[in-house]
């Protein structure tokens, strides 16, 4: 006996646009784990980003109305840059007090691969991750946001260029220029890069 | 260039073109290694388990109701906002300038009555029912006749700024006085300058008398009314806009 299919994100939008919070929720479940990285790697901080996850998803259900159909996810996604846009306007105003590359810990945790990670890989991977946090934050924030969508969420540059609402060829020099300036400051840790070559073999 | 062809975002043509020249090209070589060493490297970042749920409940949807502040104040309603502002304060002033006016005039009727018992106190006094003591019953004016005997009038008769006639004249004044009720246009000058001044035709008036001949010309100053209601009529008009549009706005 197999389960019965999820259903489309399509079909749960409309059902939400009736009214329905049931119907939003499951969309909730479905792309909070998205929401959260993305606003994670954003903001730099755990804590913030949880407030920005959520502010994000209650903007995308007050303005369910308005989704005029297409990629729901990227539509959200628009949602969640722009609260964490706001989120870090509010922090800067709040003071520095706040450590924007709070640990990886304080969000519940990694995903372990199925694969079977060794507790050496996943330390390692641990340190990876915070440095390549700590170089991200060093970017600015629209040059961060096209080099996350397009590396770790894999967008093209034309739907980047849809949720940042910026030109094609905009999109391209934010992700030129920071992949230059992330490879300017990853060289200084070459066992970032050298923890990639082990697992791009 | 490099980025485009890691991302896959060339075109067949220039994909082929490109790569055969990186193969032949040290730095673009370089650049390629680096470049997906770099993409590989993010694509490895950490994926991470959301710490909590965030569902939608209607208990979370009343507690972060948006702030009516973040409405967005229009242009048009700025200008609406300084235009009351700007009509209720002139309207502000001329009503100051206006009730100020009508004070100066409301002094003058005040002291009419004081007249009419000065008057009336010359009257009895010529008349000799009453030496002064009586102030012709008036009530409202009874404290400052009745004080008035007792106040030695200057020697050149004056009554001091406000122009204040002696209400209780010597028998010898009576007839002067008595001559005052006369229906003359000049009445209180008369009287006045009779009072103080025994000699009829003299103009020996301090800054008191110049003060009280000069009352009558209050009635040229400056009429506020229909600018009074022009911009009452203005300030009603823009508080009224400027509430209907803050009264849409904050329910949009």
């Amino acid at each position: 006996m197999t389960d019965a299919p999820e259903p489309s994100d399509e079909h749960l939008v409309s059902l939400s646009k009736d009214g329905s919070l049931d119907a939003f929720n499951s969309l909730v479940e479905r792309y909070q784990g998205h929401v959260f990285n993305l606003c994670l790697r954003l903001i730099g901080d755990s804590a913030s980003a949880e407030d920005a996850t959520q502010e994000a998803f209650l903007s995308a259900y007050r303005s369910i109305s308005k989704f005029a159909g297409g990629n729901f996810r990227s539509w959200l996604f628009r949602i969640a840059a722009n609260e964490s846009k706001d989120e870090l306007r509010r922090r800067m105003r709040r003071g520095p007090h706040d450590s924007l590359f709070a640990g990886d810990e304080e969000g519940g945790g990694i995903d372990l691969p199925d694969t079977g990670e060794t507790s050496e890989e996943y330390v390692e991977r641990l340190a990876v991750g915070e440095g390549i946090s700590r170089a991200l934050m060093q970017l600015s924030f629209d040059q961060r946001q096209a080099v996350l969508l397009s590396d770790l969420h894999g967008y093209r540059y034309e739907e980047i260029a849809e949720m940042t609402e910026a030109s094609i060829g905009t999109v391209k020099s934010r992700i030129h220029r920071g992949r230059e300036k992330l490879r300017t400051l990853l060289s200084v840790q070459p066992e970032l890069f050298g923890m990639t070559e082990r697992l791009g073999d | 260039m490099a980025d485009a062809y890691l991302d896959g975002e060339l075109r067949a043509g220039d994909h082929a073109k490109f790569e055969a020249h990186a193969a032949g090209c040290v730095e673009c070589s370089a650049m390629l290694d680096t470049g997906k060493a770099l993409k590989a490297t993010l694509g490895t970042i950490p994926t991470v388990q959301a710490p909590r749920s965030f569902r939608i409940t209607p208990a979370l949807l009343q507690e972060r109701a948006p702030a009516p502040a973040a409405v967005r104040t229009t242009p048009v309603l700025m200008v609406a906002r300084f235009g009351a502002a700007a009509s209720v304060a002139a309207f502000a002033v001329v009503g100051t300038l206006q009730l100020s006016s009508t004070s100066d005039d409301g002094y003058t009727a005040a002291n009419a009555p004081t007249y009419e018992m000065a008057a009336g106190a010359a009257e009895d006094a010529g008349s000799g029912k009453d030496d002064g003591d009586d102030a012709g019953g008036n009530g409202e004016v009874v404290p400052l006749a009745s004080e008035s005997p007792q106040i030695a009038p200057p020697p050149d008769g004056g009554v001091g700024g406000a122009g204040v006639p002696e209400p209780t004249p010597g028998p010898d004044e009576a007839p002067d006085a008595t001559a005052g009720d006369e229906p003359d246009p000049t009445d209180g000058d008369t009287r006045n300058t009779t009072e103080r001044n025994p000699d009829p035709n003299g103009y020996d008036y301090d800054a008191g008398d110049t003060a009280l001949t000069a009352l009558p010309a209050d009635g040229d100053e400056a009429d506020y009314g229909p600018w009074l209601v022009l911009l009452g009529g203005l300030s009603v008009l823009s508080l009224g806009a400027v509430g209907t549009m803050e009264y849409r706005r904050r329910r949009a």
